[in-house]
């Protein structure tokens, strides 16, 4: 049979609570986040991926009591996003019982990150989320899909699919 | 009394194992220790671990917990968890480094026996994901769990051991892999049950019930 088919519901935090939002704006709150990641685990989720949508462009720190909160109560594997700028983020979030940090904007501003924390805590440990949109330059029919970072908010000019090529690159490490 | 003792030497997060523990064990204490004379007088021992096996060899020695590990393992209920398992072993592939010694095997990279996945495609390492456990022996761990429920895995490298009769359980790779080991007082599981959701909650409330040397 082999690996199972996965169903990983992915839980936009905004200060402190679950959001529904649409494109990262109108957000409507969804209920209190450990509340929600119980009711999923019930379910049968077979992951759950938690993302602060605008630690990045509020500059917030990291959401680690409700990792914390989270990982005390649901036993299943979680993705933590949203603020992670530095190896030391990662190893705090990954304390507070997350199994996978996920890196967005920082990635983009600070790709050495993304290596550096895929060298010492492995590659699967890592992941990099993107943001893509697609777009069409001034006076060229051409639609492209562009790398976007903060939420949604400010463009990169990167090439979504030659950007992630790039990522896979850096996360070479592989550890257990 | 239970007296759990998740052996911390520093390598990875033992929140999710001492949670996990505390909810199905709460009659129990459960500690998470580096503290060799706290690991001695437990009655449950459980070996957590995930990174790279010499650094994870590395750390075990520099908190002194070596000799009590092993003591452990020839004598008290010992659950291993992913590099718990692995360093039960004589060597790892992972960089050539040596283990613990108390069982005899190896442990090798996916590599090494296959490359390429049912679909002929390159085999994704680490194999990481939900994947079936089929039972190959009868024991108190696997009560209540179905033979073929699912765990959660992460991982590059598994035990080749050369005594089949350590075989707890197998899974599939594509080709099969031992990814559970018993013998005596040890039992380890190269899934991470503290992530497994149901069917590891399960495993770990049989563990922290579990009297070997009764039950012989």
């Amino acid at each position: 049979m082999g690996l199972a088919k996965r169903i990983i519901p992915c839980l936009d935090v905004n200060n402190g609570r679950v959001v529904k939002g649409v494109n990262f704006v109108s957000l409507k709150d969804a209920g209190d986040p450990v509340e929600i990641a119980r009711r999923y685990d019930e379910q049968g989720a077979d992951e759950l991926v938690f993302l602060d949508i605008t630690a990045s462009s509020d500059n917030r720190d990291l959401i680690l009591h409700i990792v914390e909160d989270v990982a005390s109560q649901v036993f299943i594997p979680l993705t933590v996003g949203g603020g992670v700028r530095k190896v030391e983020d990662v190893r705090r979030l990954l304390n507070a019982g997350a199994d996978k940090v996920s890196i967005n904007t920082s990635a983009v501003l600070n790709p050495q990150l993304v290596a550096d924390a895929a060298g010492y805590y492995g590659a699967q440990c890592i992941v990099v989320a993107v943001d893509a949109k697609q777009v069409s330059d001034q006076n060229s029919p051409i639609q492209r899909w562009e790398v976007f970072t903060h939420a949604g908010r400010n463009a990169t000019g990167f090439d979504a699919v030659e950007w992630v090529k790039k990522c896979k690159h850096w996360v070479l490490v592989k550890y257990c | 009394m239970t007296a759990i003792a998740i052996v911390d030497y520093g390598m990875g997060n033992l929140r999710s194992v001492s949670k996990a523990l505390e909810r199905v064990a709460p009659y129990a204490t459960v500690q998470v220790t580096s503290d060799p004379e706290t690991v001695d007088k437990a009655s449950h021992i459980v070996v957590p671990g995930q990174g790279a096996m010499p650094h994870c060899m590395q750390e075990l020695d520099k908190f002194g917990l070596k000799e009590v590990v092993i003591d452990a393992a020839r004598n008290k209920p010992f659950l291993g968890i992913c590099i718990g398992l692995q360093m039960l072993f004589d060597e790892s592939e992972e960089g050539n480094v040596k283990g613990l010694g108390v069982l005899s095997g190896k442990v090798v990279h996916f590599s090494t026996s296959c490359e390429t996945d049912i679909q002929g495609g390159k085999l994704k390492i680490p194999h990481m994901g939900w994947n079936q456990v089929y039972q190959t022996m009868d024991h108190p761990l696997w009560d209540g769990i179905k033979s073929d429920a699912r765990f959660y895995f992460v991982h590059s490298y598994y035990v080749k051991s050369e005594d089949p009769d350590l075989s707890a359980a197998y899974s599939l790779y594509p080709t099969p892999f031992t990814c559970a080991i018993a013998k005596d007082n040890i039992f380890a599981v190269q899934f991470h049950p503290e992530k497994s959701q149901n069917a590891g909650l399960t495993l770990l409330s049989n563990f922290a019930k579990w009297k070997p040397h009764s039950s012989h």
